[in-house]
């Protein structure tokens, strides 16, 4: 007991610097390699893209060496571009969609409020290597997601890893390419 | 004579047994305003009226909540809505959340090969499933993949989800925020409640409204959020609440001043009791009559039905000031009664022609005011002479200052008036069209709930439709067939940019014929499975993951088309029901049009789209159309009436220069009582006609007694007679005129007006003691 208390003392803090560390970067970019480990699948899915944040409430998507789909979302905005039709969704009216959005979101701004607004967050690790265990507050999110992990070095994410409900899973491996901060 | 006396009190009695039985034991007292309002003329007026005033639209609450951060009035909104789910008086409580309930979900699931638009030969071919599961393959590549695998296996062609968007699709809806309506600022959230009980129950509504008010209170747990509600239900409610208040408060006043002035002018209680006995007698009669008739009362009727009998008080009147010094009642009756009888018959035809209108409320009002003064004139003429009255009673007052009202203005005065009243008549008369046909202005209803009504509307995306189309059909099935039938020219059109979209039942759910043609192109089992397994080939999808699209597709073939009426209890039940209807026998159709922005090409359009019965309607032409129709009707109806006054006074007076004399003032007094509300920048409508033809009544009486050829001290208890009755009226009337409820404000401010110039008027014709000449 004691000994928990302990580590998530010391998890509080060194939180809280990675949150800090994440909330200067104003842009980043990063290129990423995913495999999908989907029951529906003979074989896991794997695919490259690129995945783009601009501070504070701006993410981006973009699947596949020749744009097999492009997700981006602007504040409360989800626009959606695949089999040839754009579709815009406002992720006010999915809670469960914002919640889910949040997971990456709020990690990438550092918003440790927010972060734990939507979930229950562990934290592990140093500011030099750390480890995020998100478990999600929202009752219909809960009903497909079982925990997103993410883990980092210092201001960077470094790999994404979502455990769903049903035993599927897929991990995200992310390369920082470009980098910007806020001025000052 | 005393046997002749009590067979009077007998008759009497008898009759109010009679009257009291009706009235205490089977009178009810309607409020909703569609009992008040025409009923219409042809089929297509009735059912814009009903279509106004019941389904739907009638029972629905707009609400928002104020006055506190998005996030607080978010969780506000979630839980007041919940709280109102709860209770059983609520159809539907939209808020946002979950548009579409758990049942009409699984309905569309399970039918969805039937209602997808998209099912046809081709939809289960190798290229369109090989397509299909491409596209399913992307998904599973999306970021949001986690979300939407779930129904791959049963759907892979996205038939659901196709369906869902579809529908979200029909109407925008608000905005957004924390998973709930919001208004664009996010300084409102936003509510849609739609009650079980009928928009026309208004008890049933007015405790749906306390229902909603506790459970917000609870909701808030002390927030400083406030709650504003808008819609049909409210609107009724504080019609009836303020129409209520206002005419307590109204007769209260008017009762008190009238027992206090007559108190005043005859000094008696007795006398008091006998000014006020033809009106009671007239008003529990006129009751009796109209719920006899029509099966209930209106409130309304009673409203102002009383307030148009207020003349019943001048009958009594006229007998009391007319009483000799040392004899009764009887006598002084008979002397009046040649001319009282001619007053109350004119006034009745006035009446008469308001009750043969087809506008329920006049009708009546009409039947109310009729039955009243009749009853009110018999008691006059039959039960006060019975009731012995005591001799000697003190002078009334008045009648000595009266003396000074008895003498004639100069010619040139005379000439000079009659001069201006004409010329103010003519200068109304050049203002051209002044009726007014906005029936929003008979509503009692304050200027500003209705913009708050128009705000909240527009938030909700919402906007009350002007534009609509109507078709009728022998059953659902075959006006679902009309509207798909419809859907190319109306798409075409929307190409055109001829008006930004629509929505259509048929949107919702296609006709039972329809159902069955998709049902007939759904492939055989193994032919499916043979495909799906071509289309399979390369692609990295499972083996035997799709047994239940398999399965669904087999189950699809065997379904019973899915009907309306299974929709109905769900959430697109509220959105079914404002767009088709049961009217008689037959089963109508309304298309809401969305910013039409070429109406006269749509027009042409839709003519040569050639459907049987479709009507393209204007609702605020129409409406406008409808008041015309029974205005112009009332008019009808008021001109023959005025004819048959001419002639019943020609033939009762046998003197045609008396005649003109009584007639010419009236016409030049309801002239001006008609030019008072248009010089105040006014425009006429219903009510004012109403009054009107009050005005003509109780001028008439005026006139009539004005011009009786008498002398003397007979001329100064007529002239009392007169000043009481007029002061009486007018004070009543001023008050009326000083309402805040606009139909009353006007029915005061022209029966005033009206009153005092057929009182100068008639004064300045009358003829004096031997005095020659018509001016």
């Amino acid at each position: 007991m004691l000994a928990i208390t302990m580590h998530a003392s010391t998890a509080g803090s060194g939180l809280g610097d990675v949150m800090k560390a994440l909330s200067a970067i104003r842009f980043s970019e990063s290129k990423y390699t995913e495999e999908k480990h989907y029951e529906m699948m003979d074989f896991p899915m794997i695919q490259q893209g690129v995945l783009r944040y601009e501070s504070p409430e701006s993410l981006a998507w973009e699947r596949g060496d020749n744009g097999q789909g492009h997700y981006e979302i602007h504040e409360n905005q989800l626009i959606t571009r695949r089999h040839d039709k754009v579709e815009t969704i406002s992720l006010e009216s999915m809670p469960a969609l914002r919640a889910f959005i949040e997971s990456f979101r709020a990690t990438l701004a550092g918003n440790e409020r927010r972060l734990r607004q939507y979930y229950v967050v562990s934290f592990s690790g140093v500011v030099e290597s750390w480890k995020l265990q998100l478990q999600p507050r929202d009752r219909t999110m809960r009903r497909f997601i079982d925990q997103i992990i993410i883990q980092g070095e210092k201001d960077q994410l470094r790999l994404i890893e979502i455990h769903e409900i049903n035993g599927d899973w897929s991990r995200m491996k992310l390369e920082p390419v470009r980098q910007e901060y806020h001025a000052g | 004579m005393p046997d002749k006396r009590y067979l009077v009190f007998l008759a009497w009695g008898l009759f109010f047994i009679l009257v009291f039985y009706q009235v205490f034991a089977r009178t009810s007292i309607r409020s909703d305003m569609s009992a008040f309002l025409p009923a219409g003329v042809n089929k297509e007026q009735r059912l814009l009226l009903q279509g106004l005033h019941q389904g739907p639209a009638s029972r629905i609450w707009l609400m928002a909540l104020e006055g506190e951060t998005p996030e607080v009035l978010a969780a506000v909104s979630k839980d007041f809505a919940f709280r109102l789910r709860e209770s059983d008086q609520f159809l539907q409580v939209l808020n946002g959340e979950e548009l579409l309930d758990q049942a009409t979900r699984d309905q569309l699931f399970e039918w969805r090969y039937l209602l997808s638009p998209r099912v046809d030969e081709a939809y289960f071919s190798v290229q369109s499933l090989k397509k299909a599961l491409q596209d399913r393959l992307d998904d599973l590549g999306s970021p949001l993949s986690s979300f939407e695998k779930e129904l791959i296996p049963s759907d892979p062609t996205a038939a659901f989800i196709d369906l869902i968007l579809a529908l979200g699709s029909l109407d925008r809806g608000p905005e957004y925020f924390n998973g709930v309506w919001f208004s664009e600022d996010r300084k409102q959230a936003l509510l849609l409640v739609d009650t079980r009980a009928e928009g026309m129950d208004l008890d049933a509504q007015q405790r749906a409204y306390d229902t909603i008010l506790r459970q917000f209170n609870k909701a808030r747990e002390g927030a400083a959020i406030r709650l504003v509600a808008s819609g049909a239900p409210l609107f009724a409610l504080e019609s009836r609440s303020k129409i209520r208040q206002e005419s307590q408060r109204l007769s209260l006043m008017a009762t008190l001043f009238m027992l206090l002035f007559m108190g005043w002018v005859y000094r008696s209680p007795r006398r008091l009791l006998l000014t006020a006995l033809p009106l009671a007698g007239g008003i529990l009669a006129a009751i009796a009559c109209v719920s006899f008739l029509f099966d209930s009362v209106h409130g309304i009727t009673l409203a102002f039905g009383i307030t148009l009998m207020g003349v019943a008080v001048d009958y009594p009147v006229h007998v009391l000031s007319h009483v000799h010094r040392g004899e009764g009642l009887r006598q002084a009756v008979d002397r009046i009664w040649p001319t009282l009888r001619l007053g109350v018959l004119t006034t009745l035809m006035g009446y008469a022609a308001m009750s043969m209108t087809k506008f329920t409320g006049l009708a009546q009002l009409g039947v109310f005011s009729m039955a009243g003064l009749l009853v009110a004139a018999l008691i006059t003429r039959t039960l006060l002479p019975a009731i012995r009255d005591t001799r000697d009673q003190p002078q009334p007052y008045l009648m000595s200052v009266i003396g000074y009202l008895d003498v004639r203005p100069p010619l040139l005065v005379r000439l000079s008036l009659l001069l201006v009243v004409i010329a103010v008549l003519a200068f109304v008369a050049r203002q051209g069209d002044s009726w007014s046909d906005d029936i929003a202005e008979l509503s009692p209803l304050a200027p500003e709930l209705r913009d708050q009504d128009r705000q909240l509307r527009a938030q909700m995306q919402a906007p009350e439709p002007r534009y609509l189309l109507m078709l009728s059909a022998e059953s659902t099935n075959e006006l679902l067939l009309d509207l798909e039938a419809l859907e190319s020219t109306l798409d075409r059109a929307v190409g055109m940019g001829y008006l930004s979209g629509y929505q259509s039942a048929a949107k919702i759910i296609p006709s039972v014929t329809t159902q069955r043609q998709r049902q007939a192109m759904l492939p055989e089992a193994e032919v499916l499975s043979q495909r799906l397994d071509e289309a399979l080939l390369e692609l990295p999808f499972r083996h035997a993951l799709f047994e239940p699209f398999l399965a669904a597709v087999e189950q699809a073939k065997t379904l019973d088309p899915l009907e309306l009426k299974d929709l109905e209890q769900g959430s697109l039940g509220i959105r079914l029901a404002g767009l088709v209807r049961p009217i008689d026998d037959h089963v109508v159709g309304v298309v809401q049009l969305s910013q039409v922005e070429d109406p006269s090409q749509m027009e042409k359009m839709l003519s040569e789209a050639d459907i049987q019965g479709l009507m393209f309607i204007d609702l605020k032409r129409a409406t406008n159309q409808i008041v015309d129709t029974f205005r112009l009707e009332a008019i009808d109806r008021i001109l023959w009436a005025s004819v048959l006054i001419v002639l019943i006074l020609m033939f009762g007076l046998r003197d045609p220069v008396r005649g003109l004399r009584v007639l010419l003032p009236i016409i030049l007094a309801v002239g001006l009582a008609a030019s008072v509300p248009i010089l105040t920048g006014h425009r006429l409508n219903l009510f004012h006609l109403v009054s009107l033809l009050l005005v003509a009544g109780i001028g008439l009486d005026y006139a009539l007694f004005f011009s009786r050829p008498d002398n003397g001290k007979e001329r100064l208890r007529t002239l009392h007679a007169l000043v009481v009755c007029s002061t009486s009226t007018l004070v009543v009337f001023a008050m009326l005129a000083a309402s805040s409820i606009p139909v009353l404000q006007a029915i005061g401010m022209t029966v005033t007006s009206g009153v005092l110039s057929a009182f100068i008027l008639s004064w300045i014709f009358a003829r004096r003691n031997n005095q020659a000449g018509f001016l």
